[in-house]
């Protein structure tokens, strides 16, 4: 017999949920995934954004002649095709938007790619390890359409990002234009600010899709790389002939052609890029609809040998815990360096055939010799590389501060171990992870400047100061872990991370005293891949001391969790 | 010498209450049981006795050594399992405990051996595979492998499966013959009632009651129901020493007596009596009806 069975009535008052709350705030899945992304899209915006306007400035104040002008076309035009790799198709790099465009155009597209993937391999799959996600899917919604207003909260939110970089390029060319094709129309911005919009949202959307099969972390990583090699395959498909059929595939290959703010638009490749993207979405959204929730396939890995695990004491047990990302980082960028490293030769074989450019390429980088792999390394590797194992550092730390903020401290802490101890190990093992990136990138740089027949000894030991780089953030964030706790310390080595690229982006554009630019612990650096090293006793005074600040607090302040 | 001993420990984390002038005293070979609701203060004053937290003001002691002097020697000997945990995924169970002896510079292979086949756990499977019951048998083994003088347990069968917390139970009283003592907070009455000596209530970051669990138990009433042949006069019991709440049916009379029954049931053999129930209350009882129901959580999991 059929039993029918009624709710208790709902208030109608309860129903009404204001329209407000269901854009942004607690109202709907929608609204609370926007919620979620505002710190992560106005980060990103205000980023974005600062390198625009700064770029505008470096532009409008360096080549503000039209001589200025004319070199800078016919250095651009003329640049071998590694370097044209590095920085870039040049379209009308005469005008403020095809410099921009030229100049940072990769670092917008992986910047804004980055955190698509983060926030995109997490809006589902970190919800559901976290446990959070059950209660959403056991409420009156079906899954797609919590998987749907998911994608559009982080669509959304990315929108949002994007309109403020639309308007951020339309200033830029207001304030800074100086010649005929400088200012940026408002079409041209919204066309750049959609194209980049949804460049970040492909990676994004494949994170996305593969979350729900493989959980957050392995998603994250599979896109991320993809990401990663897709550019390099695509920067440096010229150089190496391998490459060239598989660029093809990158969604860097396929909007290459869509550069709004130097005045080339190609629609259909953006359309081509939005499809996909719709495609990663679907999939997505279906995997989430038909698999159990938070049930993931295990990625097969290489198993760290038990010993590598390390049981015997605090140092062991910390280090082995931070082996596997130190492995992964190392031979991600040992990967980078030896194809950087390698292809040298095409750069240094270019210049030797033109005396000219490379006379204008030492007045573009003064006090480098471009001419030897070294010197190319310099120019070519060391910024992003300091960008990179700062973010090295920073996943090390985060691993580090887990220890407390998961409560694995403290039941730690409870046995005869002191906690300067635990400080002291748990902050030497994060300098072996260093240590071990620093050597895999090393030695990966020694391959690859021997295969072009040059001495690998000096650059593969420059490479030794990014580790010291990287153990003077990892200093900075265990002595912000010990005396203001746990969680604050992955942030502050990120702050000072990305706060060190954008002193060294600013100082010289916007021609700031010289006391803001030894601000940057890079300006203690030296040229550590020509050989010309400066002060780095003083970065690794830094680090000491970050230890010492560290154990101090950490003996006085209540164990967090 | 005390165990443990707090004078007016206090623990404020900045305008929020975390506990007030506590005072516990824990004797050797004692199970000393710390009830509370959610909240109440339990795991701050656990945290304050480990050194995790220092105290805003006021002093704890472990075996006589001051918890923010010499944390370390208190550390050797005593044996914690916290009320939440998160331990290495990448590590097995096995592995995790081994690194918690290994912290200790050993221990005996064959107890610890003992106490995993005891809890029934497989310790080949990696920390992040195990439910959530098998996550706490590997922090009770961590906490019971070195035979520590002094077990802290923060909610320690939450998870368990009731066979699992019998054997629980069996170590605990096992600890307790070889002169060990255990300090164990929970808020499941059954579970208190059933392993400790003394009992400290903690309300609202204060201890609102210490004492024995019988003598918790004398706090009892007895709810006491008169049949008569015929009606009988209410006011007749309602004077009587520590009788209240009287109510009256047609030939029947409920009340609450606190105390002893005699007088009542003297007086109840004045008339032509049909029928006498008497109940005693349980612990649990006892305890919502001292601190009211709000007090505490009704927790089916522990019974």
């Amino acid at each position: 017999m059929a039993v029918e069975i009624r709710g208790a009535p709902v208030p109608a008052a309860a129903l009404r949920i204001p329209l407000a709350s269901r854009l942004l705030g607690l109202g709907s899945v929608f609204g609370k995934t926007l919620r979620d992304s505002r710190s992560g899209a106005l980060a990103v915006a205000a980023l974005l954004s600062a390198v625009i306007v700064v770029g505008g400035s470096t532009m409008a104040s360096t080549y503000g002649t039209p001589e200025t002008r004319l070199e800078l076309a016919a250095l651009s035009g003329g640049l071998p095709p590694i370097l044209r790799g590095l920085y870039g198709n040049p379209v009308n790099v005469d005008t403020l938007g095809g410099f921009l465009s030229w100049h940072y155009g990769a670092y917008f597209t992986l910047l804004a790619g980055l955190w698509s993937i983060l926030a995109l391999s997490s809006t589902l799959a970190g919800e559901a390890r976290r446990g959070s996600l059950e209660f959403a899917v056991a409420t009156p919604r079906s899954r797609r359409s919590i998987a749907l207003e998911k994608v559009a909260g982080n669509v959304a939110a990315v929108g949002i990002a994007m309109a403020v970089v639309a308007i951020a390029a339309w200033a830029t060319g207001v304030a800074f234009a100086k010649m005929p094709g400088d200012p940026i129309a408002p079409d041209a911005a919204i066309a750049f600010a959609v194209g980049l919009g949804l460049k970040a949202l492909i990676a994004g959307s494949i994170a996305f899709a593969l979350a729900p099969l493989v959980g957050r972390g392995a998603a994250a990583g599979i896109a991320g790389a993809l990401m990663l090699a897709g550019y390099v395959i695509y920067s440096y498909r010229t150089v190496v002939p391998a490459f060239d059929s598989a660029a093809r595939a990158t969604w860097f290959s396929w909007s290459s052609g869509h550069v709004p703010l130097a005045g080339q638009s190609d629609w259909p490749a953006i359309a081509l890029v939005a499809l996909a993207c719709a495609g990663m979405f679907a999939l997505g959204v279906e995997a989430f609809a038909r698999r159990d929730v938070g049930v993931t396939i295990s990625v097969p890995t290489p198993a760290i040998p038990g010993r590598l695990l390390g049981v015997g004491g605090p140092l062991r047990r910390s280090f082995g815990d931070l082996v596997p990302t130190a492995l992964a980082w190392g031979i991600g960028l040992g990967l980078y360096g030896i194809v950087i490293a390698a292809s040298s030769r095409s750069v240094i074989d270019a210049l030797a055939a033109s005396p000219g450019m490379a006379e204008a390429v030492r007045g573009l980088v003064p006090g480098i010799d471009i001419t030897t792999s070294a010197g190319f390394l310099q120019l070519a590797f060391a910024e992003l590389g300091f960008v990179l194992i700062g973010l090295t550092a920073a996943t090390l730390i985060a691993n580090r501060s887990s220890d407390e903020t998961a409560g694995r401290l403290e039941l730690q802490l409870t046995t005869p171990l002191t906690r300067v101890r635990w400080v002291a190990a748990s902050a030497a093992a994060v300098w072996l992870a260093i240590a071990v990136v620093a050597t895999l990138l090393g030695a990966a740089i020694a391959v690859g400047v021997a295969s072009t027949g040059q001495d690998p000894f000096q650059p593969a030991l420059g490479t030794l100061v990014l580790a010291l780089y990287g153990a003077a953030l990892a200093g900075i964030g265990v002595a912000v872990a010990g005396v203001f706790g746990a969680s604050f310390a992955t942030p502050t080595v990120l702050a000072v991370t990305i706060g060190t690229f954008l002193v060294d982006l600013l100082v010289p554009a916007l021609r700031l005293p010289d006391w803001v630019g030894q601000l940057a612990l890079t300006a203690h650096l030296g040229q550590p891949m020509v050989g010309a090293w400066d002060a780095a006793g003083i970065v690794a005074c830094l680090a000491l001391g970050g230890l010492a600040i560290g154990a101090w607090g950490m003996a006085r302040r209540d164990v967090g969790r | 010498m005390s165990v443990i001993e707090t004078q007016k420990l206090t623990k404020s984390y900045g305008s929020h209450r975390g506990i007030v002038e506590v005072d516990l005293e824990v004797g050797p070979g004692e199970i000393y049981g710390f009830l509370g609701p959610n909240g109440a203060g339990k795991t701050t004053t656990i945290r304050l006795l480990l050194d995790l937290i220092r105290p805003t003001s006021g002093r704890a002691f472990v075996f006589g050594i001051e918890t923010t002097v010499d944390p370390v020697s208190i550390h050797r000997r005593i044996g914690y399992l916290p009320g939440e945990f998160a331990l290495f995924d990448r590590l097995s169970g096995g592995q995790t405990i081994e690194y918690f002896a290994n912290l200790r510079g050993g221990v005996d292979p064959r107890y610890r051996a003992d106490l995993i086949a005891r809890f029934d756990l497989d310790p080949t499977r990696r920390f992040k595979e195990y439910s959530k019951g098998n996550k706490q048998k590997v922090g009770l083994v961590i906490a019971l492998q070195h035979r520590p003088d002094l077990l802290i347990l923060d909610e320690p069968t939450a998870g368990l499966d009731p066979l699992v917390q019998q054997t629980f139970f069996e170590l605990l009283r096992e600890t307790v013959a070889e002169g060990r003592s255990a300090f164990l907070s929970s808020h499941i009455l059954g579970e208190v009632e059933k392993t400790c000596d003394r009992v400290a209530i903690i309300r609202d970051g204060r201890i609102a009651k210490v004492d024995r669990v019988e003598a918790l138990r004398d706090l009892a009433y007895h709810q006491v129901e008169l049949w008569f042949a015929a009606p009988v006069p209410a006011s007749e019991f309602a004077a009587l020493p520590g009788v209240s709440d009287v109510v009256a049916t047609e030939r029947g009379l409920q009340m609450r007596v606190t105390g002893p029954i005699a007088p009542v049931v003297q007086a109840a053999a004045r008339h032509e009596l049909v029928d006498l129930v008497s109940r005693e209350p349980s612990l649990e009882q006892t305890f919502l009806a001292q601190y009211g129901r709000e007090a505490v959580e009704m927790n089916d999991r522990g019974r």
